[in-house]
């Protein structure tokens, strides 16, 4: 801007030819130029305080991760002993269940040995009934030599009639005779008493028999009729089934508890990988403030040099030249894409490696 | 006999994320907060099965980290993995130069970084 003595000033217009103005133009120019100075003077406050909230967020966005972070490592240690829990009952009732099913096992075994030992009997009560009806038969057979005895026993005692007939028609003669028939008659006598015990003591043994045989025929059948061992052995057989029926179930429960337990480490393990966010936007941030402050002193540079009547109009450094420098500070591909992407730039290929690389 | 991890990096949040993630997953960790401290760690007598480090650190970054480790005796071939927002090639090729096992780029998945991990870890 060049003063002339009439008043009138030649300035650079925005096309940065001279042209004239007057007095009141310049101070409308000087005006705005400290309006200027001063609005680039107060951006100082502005952009301290976008600094500042951009730091304070950071700081409770860490705190806020911080404390998931920490509810997320209460969950896992809470998950964690529960399954150590789930396990160490699961163990516990594994091992109940096979204690059990090892003692019904062995009383199975008990009552298949008592069975087997009551079906011995069983068969020795049937082996007794057959040798008492044997021996029934045989006392049966016995009772036709009770009419034989008696029939002997009458034709002797009509022997000894026919002969003490005889002795007494012979007289004198037949007295020896007489004596003979009186020993007949005597032996007679005898003979039919001898008849009736027999038939007595026959007929008894056979009514003791007949008892016998009914009482082993009972017993016989009591032995076969009872069921109820058949029926514990049953019992036991489904006792055995249903144990082994928990012992999978208790197997299913520790796979179910191991499954559930992965997958909720999978899916927390995912969690705690997105929760890295807040590291690289702690990053991304920081950029962003460190830039703020160098745009802060850029403003506050050009607001001294509004003050400086002696300013030439040369800049020490420009948005352009902090801009391009912005690219350079970059260390995340997802800094460069935002950059390039907004000013239309092209990336210059440096942050186009695979996210996982191994050497 | 769970392996353990070493985890170096500056953010609390990233800290406190992979701890639990580790964890989580059956690993020992021990935690430092930048490359000095996690020199220091292992100068007094900590040896992790493998070390997992951030970049951009403040004292000291990670890639002066991993070629102070290479000198320590007995850590020449322990796995060490980068996990950074740096994603700059030429700090990778320089990574791997150092003797870096594999480079990694935040964020990143938690079943992926278990899977890089027992891929360079053996039996893990």
């Amino acid at each position: 801007m060049v003063r002339s003595d009439n008043g009138i000033q030649n300035i650079e217009d925005e096309s940065g030819l001279m042209r004239e103005t007057t007095d009141s133009e310049l101070a409308r120019v000087l005006t705005g130029r400290a309006e200027m100075r001063r609005e680039l003077s107060d951006s100082r406050s502005y952009i301290d305080v976008m600094h500042g909230q951009i730091g304070d967020s950071l700081v409770e966005s860490e705190r806020e991760v911080l404390s998931a972070i920490e509810q997320i490592g209460h969950l896992i240690t809470n998950s964690t002993q529960q399954r150590k829990n789930i396990a160490l009952s699961v163990q516990s009732g594994k091992d109940l269940t096979e204690s059990t099913r090892a003692r019904v096992e062995s009383n199975r075994k008990t009552i298949v040995r008592i069975e087997g030992q009551l079906q011995e009997q069983t068969n020795e009560v049937r082996s007794n009934m057959t040798r008492v009806q044997d021996l029934a038969g045989e006392v049966s057979a016995l009772k036709p030599l009770i009419k034989t005895i008696t029939a002997i026993a009458q034709q002797t005692k009509l022997l000894a009639l026919n002969a003490r007939i005889e002795a007494a028609r012979a007289g004198d003669a037949g007295l020896g005779f007489a004596v003979v028939a009186s020993e007949v008659k005597e032996l007679a006598s005898l003979t039919d008493k001898a008849a009736a015990e027999i038939s007595d003591k026959i007929a008894l043994v056979c009514q003791k028999v007949d008892e016998e045989l009914t009482d082993a025929r009972n017993a016989l059948n009591r032995h076969e009729s009872n069921d109820a061992m058949s029926d514990l052995i049953g019992e036991v057989g489904e006792m055995q089934q249903h144990f082994s029926k928990n012992g999978e179930l208790l197997l299913e429960v520790i796979a179910g508890v191991d499954t559930n337990y992965s997958e909720s480490v999978n899916h927390l393990s995912q969690a705690l990988g997105h929760i890295q966010f807040q590291d690289v936007m702690r990053q991304r941030m920081g950029s962003v403030q460190e830039a703020l402050v160098e745009m802060r002193e850029h403003l506050q540079g050009l607001s001294g040099k509004l003050d400086d009547t002696c300013w030439d109009g040369q800049l020490d450094t420009s948005f352009k030249t902090l801009l391009a420098n912005q690219i350079g500070s970059y260390k995340m591909a997802s800094q460069s894409a935002t950059h390039h992407g907004i000013v239309g730039s092209m990336a210059d290929g440096d942050h186009g490696r695979p996210a996982i690389e191994l050497f | 006999m769970a392996m353990t991890i070493l985890v170096v990096d500056d953010s609390a949040t990233m800290v406190m994320s992979l701890e639990t993630t580790l964890v989580m997953n059956g690993f020992q960790v021990e935690t430092a907060n930048n490359g000095q401290l996690a020199l220091d760690k292992l100068k007094g007598g900590i040896k992790p099965d493998l070390i997992l480090t951030d970049i951009n650190m403040p004292v000291m970054g990670g890639l002066e980290l991993i070629g102070k480790v290479r000198a320590l005796p007995g850590f020449r071939f322990i796995p060490i993995l980068t996990l950074t927002t740096e994603s700059e090639a030429s700090k990778r090729t320089e990574g791997k130069r150092l003797g870096a096992t594999g480079w990694l780029v935040k964020p990143i998945a938690g079943n992926d970084l278990i899977k890089v991990i027992k891929q360079v870890l053996p039996g893990a």
